[in-house]
């Protein structure tokens, strides 16, 4: 342990020099900004800005790549809370958010990310100082076995918890692992559905979904009302109340607490944190029954979720060479640029990388708190000028996104479909959220799965011969039950209140 | 045209899964457990949205009926701005797609106005200089 905290003032004295500093603030500001752009998630914001490291030395590259990462995050939550625009890491807190954007509470939803994301960073921080090496091996005691349940108690928990029934909810995440089929079978080389376009063969992109379903759905929601107010009239409120304050902690400490296990395991990550986050919230919030109208804990816990998960997704990157998602594969490629291969002998090879990396990490975490507060306020004041003149900006920036992504005019055509098909859900009264995660997480699903079947041979004993499957499949089996009790109980509640009237 | 929501959900669902289950069947290999081809995933997703699609279905008939409304002059607007901006795009530059989708956009909006549309376009089209030049992103600007 003193050996450890040796090695983290070695990584401070590292991080702390003026040069790496600066990266770092460069990284945080240049990623918030870029990561705000609806349909520029972390991903691409990264590998837009990836070739701005390409002249710097290594430990100032990572630094400002880390810097690049966590703004990118945040910039996802304001475009999530101001614009109902998410990407992958911020579907959840888009549905809360958006809710407090709409009752006038924006300030205090951006506040509330920024902090949670600090919390959160901050116990993943803590958690990696005390565990990294054991932690990195927690990656190799999971098999395909465990990740295909563990999306499938992914997909009944989200359904449990958005609004609505269960079984729409269920129904959505079918609809979402459908569409996320789309494209080339990396296993088979055949294309699916993609209808002869070969705009597709590539698959759907997250983007085209996102901005598609929540940001054109949302902006077309918005005329079909004439909406003419802007939620700010006033003064701007960025300094939230000692009780709003006093909110904030325990989700964000639960959410940390969640999404700094998911992010260790490959295919969890932000994306699974988010979720589990929420629906912890869900369970033990004593504010249980207003989250999804506009809860603080509900930003909070998805937040500090999602950023540990992305902290603590750099231990299996680092200390096994095993990227756990793109993002992950992304900063590998950067090393690997650089000279260096992660792995079990990074540590002792490169402490200097490995320990002034998770310094840093820390240090941009502060510097996006006190950036982003003032920055709160600047981008609060955008949201004074009037819809007529917002929502044609608004959409601009969507098909930018959408263009963006691949350089592809024709994927603003993708968008668009989708945005006629988010209407409809909109309209029919079907959430989006749980489609989003079928979409993200149903190719992993169907890979992991197909693995797990050649291994065993075509058996599914694996499912429930080791202890982790067998306690999944009971928390699945449980989930499942209570959410059909749910769905017969709901009914009932209608068809009584349908006869009173 | 539909008695509620939970109706229009479930011919929704129905409909999804009739297109990828039998375009999937038809199209691609289920294989065996052992080794599993690209069409069993779809065929098994496929089968339970049909069933979910089926039930909702079911359970909306004995619901009672519910107005839903489509507003589909603003969705067609904001289609067509888009469309607009594609072609504006692909067959000019950005700057004219942006001066499409503004100028076709507001018209969804009551109080058109050509003046402040131009506003809008010149500092949409600064905007995206300074993504262009300054965020290095590749946009046919000009």
């Amino acid at each position: 342990m003193i050996e450890t905290y040796e090695h983290l003032l070695m990584g401070f004295s590292v991080a702390f020099t003026m040069q790496n500093l600066m990266y770092c603030i460069i990284g945080c500001f240049i990623g918030t900004l870029v990561g705000m752009l609806p349909g520029l998630g972390p991903m691409a914001t990264i590998s837009l800005l990836l070739p701005i490291t390409f002249g710097i030395p290594t430990v100032g590259a990572m630094i400002m790549l880390a810097g690049i990462y966590y703004g990118a995050s945040y910039g996802d939550n304001v475009s999530a809370i101001t614009m109902k625009i998410p990407h992958a890491a911020s579907i959840i807190t888009c549905i809360d958010g958006y809710n407090m954007h709409c009752q006038g509470r924006t300030g205090l939803a951006l506040f509330t990310a920024g902090i949670s994301s600090f919390i959160g960073g901050t116990f993943a921080f803590l958690l990696i100082v005390a565990l990294a090496i054991p932690l990195g091996e927690l990656a190799f005691v999971v098999g395909p076995a465990e990740f295909c349940l563990l999306m499938l108690v992914g997909f009944a928990g989200v359904s449990l918890v958005t609004q609505g029934s269960f079984l729409n909810g269920l129904a959505m995440v079918f609809v979402g692992v459908l569409f996320g089929l789309i494209g080339t079978d990396v296993t088979s080389g055949i294309v699916r559905f993609s209808g002869g376009f070969t705009n597709l063969y590539d698959g759907v992109g997250l983007i085209a979904i996102a901005i598609g379903c929540f940001g054109l759905a949302e902006i077309i929601k918005n005329l079909d009302s004439k909406n003419q107010l802007t939620p700010f009239n006033g003064s701007i409120t960025l300094v939230p109340s000692w009780s709003d304050f006093k909110r904030i902690i325990p989700s964000a400490l639960r959410g940390s607490a969640v999404g700094s296990i998911l992010g260790l395991l490959p295919g969890g990550g932000p994306a699974m944190a988010q979720f589990a986050a929420y629906a912890a919230e869900k369970k033990f919030s004593k504010y249980k029954d207003e989250i999804g109208t506009g809860c603080i804990e509900g930003v909070a816990g998805s937040c500090a979720g999602e950023e540990a998960a992305a902290r603590t997704g750099f231990i299996p990157l680092m200390t096994i060479g095993i990227p756990e998602n793109a993002i992950m594969a992304l900063m590998l490629g950067a090393l690997m640029m650089k000279g260096i291969q992660p792995g079990p002998q990074m540590i002792t090879n490169h402490p200097d990388l490995f320990w002034g990396l998770i310094a840093s990490m820390w240090i941009g975490n502060v510097f996006l708190v006190i950036l982003n507060v003032p920055m709160v306020k600047v981008l609060l004041s955008f949201f004074k000028i009037q819809y007529d003149v917002l929502f044609p900006a608004i959409l601009f920036f969507c098909c930018l996104g959408a263009y963006s992504t691949n350089n592809n005019i024709n994927d603003v055509f993708l968008v668009s479909a989708f945005g006629v098909f988010g209407y409809i859900i909109m309209r029919i009264g079907l959430e989006p959220a749980p489609m989003i995660l079928g979409f993200i997480l149903g190719p992993m699903f169907e890979e992991f799965f197909r693995r797990q079947m050649s291994i065993s041979q075509g058996s599914f004993m694996p499912f429930i011969e080791r202890p982790i499957s067998l306690g999944l499949v009971c928390v699945l089996a449980t989930a499942i039950v209570y959410g059909f009790y749910s769905e017969v109980k709901r009914s009932r509640r209608k068809e009584e209140l349908a006869m009173l009237s | 045209m539909f008695k509620n929501r939970d109706v229009a959900s479930g011919f929704l669902f129905i409909l999804i899964a009739l297109v990828f289950g039998i375009s999937g069947l038809i199209s691609y290999p289920i294989g065996a457990l052992n080794n599993p081809g690209p069409g069993l995933l779809p065929a098994i997703v496929s089968s339970l949205l049909l069933l979910s699609g089926v039930s909702i279905l079911v359970k909306g008939l004995a619901m009672p009926s519910e107005v839903i409304i489509f507003y589909i002059k603003n969705l067609a607007i904001v289609m067509l701005a888009i469309i607009g901006f594609v072609i504006a795009t692909r067959y000019v530059n950005m700057i004219a797609g942006i001066t499409s989708l503004i100028f076709l956009a507001t018209v969804a909006i009551p109080n058109y106005s050509v003046i402040r549309n131009i506003k809008i376009v010149a500092a949409l089209v600064l905007i995206a200089a300074l993504f262009k030049y300054g965020a290095g992103l590749d946009l046919p600007l000009v």
